[in-house]
């Protein structure tokens, strides 16, 4: 446990791309095109190169973040990848969702956000 | 397989748009991920609006080739594996194209030089050809320069404006962005070192700014230096700066004697190209702007026009401002004429100059058949680890790609050398000083960037060309085949190399026999008799001055103590005067000919012409073969109805084939008036002009009219005994001694000089097809060296079988040579008839000597035939000492 901490806490802070997939990740496995959408419904109207996504992807791959699997017939034409959660990834996700928080709490203090009653 | 088909056309091409432009990403991304993002991509597409779509491709178009170079970085930074495993593909192979080419240097030596000579020759003889040809005036914005002149409404004729007409033009044309005159002269210098005859070109003020030249040392022009009662002032050229002055800077604010009149130097600038070929100027003055010197001094208008401005508008605002202005009342009109390349027109030039760079191709081609044979026979020789690599799971497209990169590094290599090699060409090219014109062509050839670009053009097309299908050629077979194959060679990779024999033999023999040819042309001309005793002959050109001699009599004086003093001069016999008088003439009579009973009247007479004193022919060693020589009252007094004349034996012929010359008369109209002349001698033939057409039915016609009296411009001809040493020094010290104002420089030689220094253009032509001939024949004979012994290399098995079979070395290698030759002989003859086929092209440079002449068919073939045995032979033989036992176990 005390090693995933580690691990984790060398990841940290997050890019917020990484952020953004790992939480769109967190009700279980997507792929690509579920995964684009999610960030640029979530990031407003800044639209991300598919590309781009996937060099991404690999990359979080590559750092035990998210784990991709292959689904679909062996056709290419059908084939996708699927991504899911590790649990690095998904500590990282909390780990970095409590630093966000309390970076919040911190902006709140001073006002410089209003109290999350007001956003409801 | 419904959703396949069901998709769009527009996600189709957004897909298939997004996976090429994926190529900027690593392969192994695309490999795992292309199709995927591809897909992915034109989903989105289809499902946006067309404004996101269009912003979706736009950040496609700028975020594909970052985020793929970054990735490419990060991969190769990622590996831990070796450097070049790090690299990816492109630079891998690069990587690896550079290291194959640094393990066989030998190769690399030899491609790289073919390449360089290839391209050297070549890119040296195209500058040559731009600086001719395409960039012939020495303006900037030349494409946008007319020069202005004048147009006589009464006869059409054009004339040079006068600098005050420029002036008025200045102000009142709208058409053009700047008008600028210039106007030369030749001028007399004189001075501590000596008098001597130079060009001065008189300019606007503005003529150097607008060639954008700047000062050496000192200033250009000024306004005020063109205004009238201003102090005379002159601008030096660097080359008289260093011929006269030696460089020293003291010579400015000093005060030059110019055509008698002092002159304040104010500046030096570097030379400038005339517009008028070979024309070499070297002093610089003001035009006069306004004053009575300003109409006198009639100046060629240079304008350039302003952009967008066509000539045709140019030409009728000229004609009709000019018109409304009046050119002091006669009818005349301004034109605007565009400047006339002379290399373009004359044939000659252009010939010469088309027909060099066409020479330096086919050198390009035994380059790149020679660079082809020689990558190939490399990348044979590795086909082994080719056939391995493909084995292994390399495609054949990256094969390619290497073994064509290999061929980029040499070929850039080779083109940096070429370079190297053209500017050391371009400079001995002028050396050779084959003619003014020419010349002044040659020095004004500078590798620039037109040139670069030509350069890197050729190289780069060598490599894909000869470089890829080398490549091509070599990684087709496959692993089973090479291991099979070992050591028996297929047909048809015999045939390919018999093809680079024949067309090396083909096209080094084309060289070869226009090499011959004008070799033999430049022989003829050289050793061709010349009539007179020509080496025995000294004269120099005089012009006296004019302010000094303007009298007959102070110019007959002058005359008489230079004459008696020659005659004084150690190993004289003899001296005169004469005008044109030493060929060749620089005169010439032309017009109508009407021929008092004898032959057919002709209007295109033309006949070369010396003015010659009584003694002239005594003097020259030139026989007179019928009637008399000149006495002292021939063509006097001048102006009489009939001049006396003596012609050569070949004009006498031509005029009177069948009756006895002496007595007889013709005239020659020309459009100002006509001229009577009555035979009163015959003389023998000398070479003069016809020296470049020999083969020319005019050959050898001459006429000699008596010497008028007392000129100011003449010749002085010295006759020599046999034995002597020519007196030049003497010579020159005499004229200074009578007076150090003549100049006695520039034209003193001998009478072989003033004839030969007509073969120079052809000994230009004839040394650098010469240079260009021997350098592919020894190409050729590289490379058919090189093909063979890689062959018989090939061929060690099926030899050594033979041998061991019982067949003696000497009896296989016969055979080998034999089957060598059939290309060879293929190879001359295609040869032949192409070379037959180039010497008619180049028949105007080949005075007196057929194009098919069989004395130099015959020495070309006998000298290739030769060269082409030793190369095959010495491979062969080399190849062929072997120990049969060794050669079965080789593999």
């Amino acid at each position: 446990m005390s090693d995933l901490s580690d691990r984790v806490a060398a990841l940290l802070p997050l890019p917020p791309r990484d952020y953004l997939i790992l939480f769109a990740l967190v009700d279980g496995g997507r792929h690509g095109h579920g995964i684009l959408k999610a960030l640029e419904a979530q990031a407003g109207s800044v639209m991300i190169d598919p590309a781009n996504l996937y060099r991404t992807l690999r990359k979080m791959d590559r750092d035990g973040l998210i784990v991709e699997e292959l689904r679909g017939s062996r056709r290419a034409e059908s084939r996708r990848r699927v991504y899911s959660l590790t649990p690095l990834g998904r500590a990282a996700l909390k780990a970095e969702a409590a630093r966000m928080a309390l970076l919040t709490d911190s902006a709140r203090g001073r006002k410089l956000v209003p109290s999350s009653s007001g956003i409801k | 397989m419904t959703r396949l088909d069901g998709r769009s056309l527009l996600w189709r091409t957004c897909r298939t748009f997004y996976r090429a432009w994926l190529w900027w990403y690593p392969p192994a991304f695309r490999r795992e991920h292309g199709d995927e993002a591809a897909r992915l991509f034109a989903d989105v597409c289809a499902a946006d609006g067309p404004r996101a779509r269009a912003r979706r491709v736009t950040r496609a178009l700028f975020c594909v080739p970052r985020d793929g170079l970054r990735e490419r970085r990060a991969t190769a930074w990622h590996h831990a594996a070796p450097r070049s495993l790090r690299l990816d593909g492109l630079a891998r192979d690069l990587a690896g194209a550079v290291r194959s080419v640094r393990r066989r240097p030998g190769l690399m030596a030899a491609v790289v030089a073919t390449l360089a000579l290839g391209i050297g020759a070549n890119t040296a003889m195209f500058s040559v050809a731009d600086a001719l040809l395409l960039r012939f005036l020495p303006y900037p914005d030349a494409d946008r320069v007319v020069y202005l002149r004048v147009r006589s409404q009464a006869t059409g004729r054009l004339r040079d404006p006068t600098s005050a007409e420029l002036h008025r033009w200045r102000e009142h044309l709208q058409s053009f962005e700047r008008i600028e005159g210039r106007s030369w002269k030749s001028v007399l210098l004189t001075g501590d070192a000596g008098a001597t005859r130079v060009r001065m070109l008189q300019i606007t003020s503005g003529f150097l700014d607008a060639l954008r030249v700047v000062p050496l040392a000192g200033r250009l022009l000024h306004p005020s230096d063109s205004a009238a009662g201003a102090p005379p002032v002159v601008l030096l050229s660097k080359s008289l700066w260093m011929s006269r002055y030696g460089k020293d800077s003291a010579v400015l604010g000093s005060t030059l004697v110019i055509d008698g009149a002092p002159h304040l130097v104010v500046g030096v600038i570097d030379d400038v190209r005339s517009d008028t070929p070979g024309l070499r100027i070297n002093l610089y003055a003001p035009l006069p702007r306004n004053g009575a010197a300003a109409d006198a001094v009639p100046a060629r208008g240079i304008a350039w026009l302003r952009p967008g401005v066509s000539v045709e508008a140019a030409q009728q605002e000229t004609g009709v401002v000019t018109a409304a202005v009046g050119t002091d009342g006669r009818r005349e009109h301004g034109a605007v004429e565009t400047p006339r390349n002379i290399f373009l027109q004359v044939a000659e030039f252009r010939n010469v100059t088309v027909a060099l760079l066409a020479a330096t191709f086919l050198l390009f081609a035994v380059a790149w058949v020679n660079v082809a044979a020689m990558l190939l026979a490399a990348a044979r020789a590795r086909s082994g680890e080719l056939a391995l690599r493909g084995a292994l799971g390399a495609s054949r497209a990256r094969l390619v790609q290497g073994l064509l990169l290999e061929s980029l590094v040499l070929s850039l290599i080779g083109c940096a050398a070429g370079l190297l090699i053209a500017r050391a060409a371009i400079g001995a090219f002028a050396m050779l000083d084959p003619a003014p014109q020419l010349s002044a062509g040659l020095e004004a050839a500078r590798i620039d960037w037109r040139v670069l670009a030509y350069a890197a053009l050729l190289s780069l097309g060598t490599a894909l060309a000869v470089g890829g299908w080398a490549a091509f050629r070599s990684s087709g077979p496959s692993l089973t085949a090479v291991l099979h194959e070992s050591g028996n060679p297929r047909a048809g990779r015999r045939r390919t190399s018999g093809l680079f024999i024949a067309a090396q033999t083909a096209l080094s023999l084309v060289l070869m026999v226009a090499a011959g040819l004008t070799g033999r042309a430049f022989l003829t001309m050289r050793l061709a008799e010349p009539g007179f005793a020509a080496d025995r002959i000294l004269f120099v050109r005089l012009s006296l001055p004019e302010d000094a001699y303007a009298t007959p009599a102070g110019r007959e004086a002058f005359y008489t103590e230079l004459i008696d003093g020659a005659k004084s001069l150690p190993g004289v016999v003899g001296a005169g005067l004469g005008y044109g008088a030493v060929p060749p003439s620089d005169f010439n009579v032309i017009g109508a000919l009407r021929v008092e009973d004898g032959g057919a009247p002709r209007s295109d007479f033309n006949v070369e012409t010396s003015y010659v004193a009584p003694s002239h022919f005594e003097l020259m060693g030139i026989p007179l073969v019928a009637g008399r020589p000149f006495d002292e009252f021939d063509g006097r007094p001048a102006g009489a109805a009939e001049t006396p004349a003596i012609v050569s034996r070949a004009l006498a012929q031509h005029l009177w084939p069948d009756r006895h010359p002496v007595g007889s008369g013709f005239e020659v109209a020309s459009p100002r008036r006509t001229h009577r002349y009555r035979v009163v001698g015959v003389a023998a033939d000398v070479r003069g002009q016809d020296l470049e057409w020999l083969d020319h039915p005019s050959r050898g016609w001459h006429l000699y009219l008596p010497l008028p009296e007392n000129r100011r411009y003449t010749e002085v001809i010295l006759r020599v005994a046999d034995g002597q040493p020519l007196p030049v020094a003497d010579l020159r010290a005499l004229v200074r001694r009578i007076d150090p104002r003549v100049p006695a420089d520039d034209e003193l030689m001998s009478g072989a000089a003033s004839l030969f220094g007509k073969t120079r253009r052809a000994r230009f032509r004839a040394v650098l097809f010469g240079t260009f001939a021997i350098s592919a024949l020894t190409l050729c004979a590289l490379g058919i060296a090189a093909v063979v012994g890689h062959q018989v290399s090939r061929r060690t098995r099926e030899v050594g079988v033979r041998i061991a079979l019982g067949a003696r070395p000497d009896q296989v290698r016969r055979l080998i040579v034999r089957q060598g030759l059939v290309p060879v002989a293929g190879g001359m003859a295609a040869g032949l008839v192409a070379a037959v086929g180039a010497a008619r092209a180049l028949r105007s440079f080949l005075p007196g000597v057929s194009p098919a002449d069989f004395a130099t068919l015959a020495i070309v073939l006998a000298v290739i035939s030769a060269v082409v045995l030793v190369a095959i032979w010495v491979p062969v033989r080399r190849a062929t000492r072997i120990d049969p036992i060794a050669a079965l176990r080789a593999d």
